[in-house]
């Protein structure tokens, strides 16, 4: 005896089979992974500053000469001197990298805060650099 | 002393890049790095969750670079390579499958970025509300850090932002009954009435939203039955945000007129009488706050599906200066 399916029977079981094909063929997805370490933390919250209170046209200037004055910066002193060397950069505020910038790093998540002294130091130079340049570039 | 912010996030996916950019404004201008309570919708929620644990760098690293394939692949992806993701709709209505994208994805990119108890810890710092739909009462369903687990809030996370036929529902098991959730947006696009509903003292709400609060004009004809569908669907997302905002507009005015009236001498009984009792609780010893919202003035230029690192970090400017104009605009810069 010759059972015949309904037309639309035998389309569901070759489209489940050809669906179980694609099934078996379809990638373990991968998941997107952070890279996020201190560097990356002063950076953002450098680009983030200077996008809130700074003109990427009108400061620029003013950025290239703290960028040029932090060349040889080794510390968070050094780079707020650097900040109050440039006059249109002191105007917004002696401490404005401070309480922009290098409180706002520290208070976030991944902050390490265990780490040598030294190499946080290192990353808030870095970072720094890294965020003005991001800052200019319109990143 | 920063100001207290209730901040309302709304969906619309990678869109959510435009509310990052919002964030970097408001974090900075207003000195507010954390924020009493945070109400989300969908990527809204996603957003959220990050900010509640102050992982600030983590997710400007994710709204810059993460890909579609990071978020949904489709749940038959042979079918959809060769024959595109509207196949897989037929596929799933003829096999009886839920959505056309899997969210596997997504829910391992969350997992492998945070620590969903850091986010119970967040609490009471930060009262982080996710707005779901229960597809079984229909209703708006909330799942919060003050209330529920690091395994449930995970769950709930994920229900936020599944958007109903793109992504599965997500089963949550609540009071030993297990319910279908998904996107909240489906009834809130901007969820606000958590906010309101929260009782957290607040100085002002501050909402941002990833798409203007009028329809987007698309002339020429639709003629596929999908574009059709697409369309009424985006129609009543603007509808569903519109109410969200102007109903919250309206209790906002109620609430300042109550006290209005109360600081010209009028008795409070006096006040609510003729109020059905049902509706009192809702304005009885509740408080007005100024909301601040911030939204793109034109449509973006994305699809809530389109994880596209370019045009994201695009949208997330299009955040900044959208940020800038309605903070000055609130006097609040």
């Amino acid at each position: 005896m010759t059972i015949r399916l309904p037309l639309v029977h035998r389309d569901r079981a070759g489209l489940a089979a050809l669906l179980a094909i694609a099934a078996c063929c379809s990638p373990k997805p991968t998941p997107y992974v952070a890279d996020v370490d201190a560097t990356a933390i002063v950076k953002q919250s450098t680009s983030d500053a200077f996008t809130a209170f700074l003109d990427r046209s009108a400061d620029a200037d003013a950025l290239r000469a703290f960028d040029a004055g932090i060349a040889a910066a080794h510390d968070r002193n050094q780079l707020t001197s650097a900040w109050r060397r440039v006059p249109s950069l002191a105007a917004k505020g002696s401490d404005f990298l401070e309480q922009h910038v290098f409180a706002v790093a520290a208070r976030e998540h991944r902050w390490p805060k265990d780490a040598p002294a030294a190499a946080l130091e290192q990353a808030f130079v870095d970072g720094v650099r890294a965020g003005a340049a991001a800052f200019l570039e319109g990143h | 002393m920063a100001p207290r912010i209730g901040l309302v996030l709304g969906g619309g996916g990678a869109k959510g890049a435009f509310t990052v950019g919002a964030l970097k404004v408001v974090r900075q201008l207003l000195g507010a790095e954390s924020f009493p309570v945070i109400s989300g919708t969908s990527t809204g929620s996603l957003i959220g969750t990050l900010l509640a644990i102050d992982d600030w760098t983590t997710l400007v690293d994710i709204y810059s670079n993460v890909t579609t394939a990071d978020i949904v692949n489709p749940h038959h992806a042979l079918v959809a390579s060769i024959a595109g993701p509207e196949a897989v709709l037929f596929a799933a209505a003829v096999l009886g499958g839920r959505a056309i994208y899997d969210t596997a994805a997504l829910r391992a990119t969350i997992q492998s970025n945070v620590d969903m108890r850091d986010v119970v810890a967040a609490h009471p710092g930060t009262l982080l509300i996710y707005n779901t739909v229960d597809l079984q009462t229909g209703q708006v369903a909330t799942f919060d850090n003050r209330t529920h687990s690091a395994r449930v809030l995970l769950d709930a996370l994920l229900a936020s932002a599944s958007m109903p036929v793109l992504m599965d529902p997500v089963p949550i098991a609540v009071d030993g009954q297990t319910h279908q959730y998904v996107d909240g947006g489906v009834r809130e696009f901007l969820p606000l009435g958590a906010v309101f509903a929260s009782d957290v003292p607040l100085d002002r709400i501050l909402a941002i939203s990833t798409a203007p609060l009028d329809a987007k004009k698309q002339a020429g004809s639709f003629d596929k039955i999908t574009d059709i569908l697409g369309r009424t669907v985006d129609l009543m997302d603007v509808e569903v945000g519109a109410n969200d905002y102007g109903g919250a507009q309206l209790y906002n005015a109620i609430l300042q007129m109550i006290a209005n009236a109360e600081a010209a001498g009028l008795p409070k009984a006096a006040l609510l009488r003729g109020i059905p009792a049902d509706v009192r609780p809702r304005i009885k010893d509740k408080a007005a706050f100024p909301i601040t919202i911030i939204a793109p003035k034109d449509h973006l230029d994305l699809d809530s599906l389109d994880f596209d690192p370019a045009k994201m970090r695009a949208a997330m400017n299009l955040g900044v200066e959208a940020a800038k104009l309605a903070l000055g605009q609130s006097g609040l810069t």
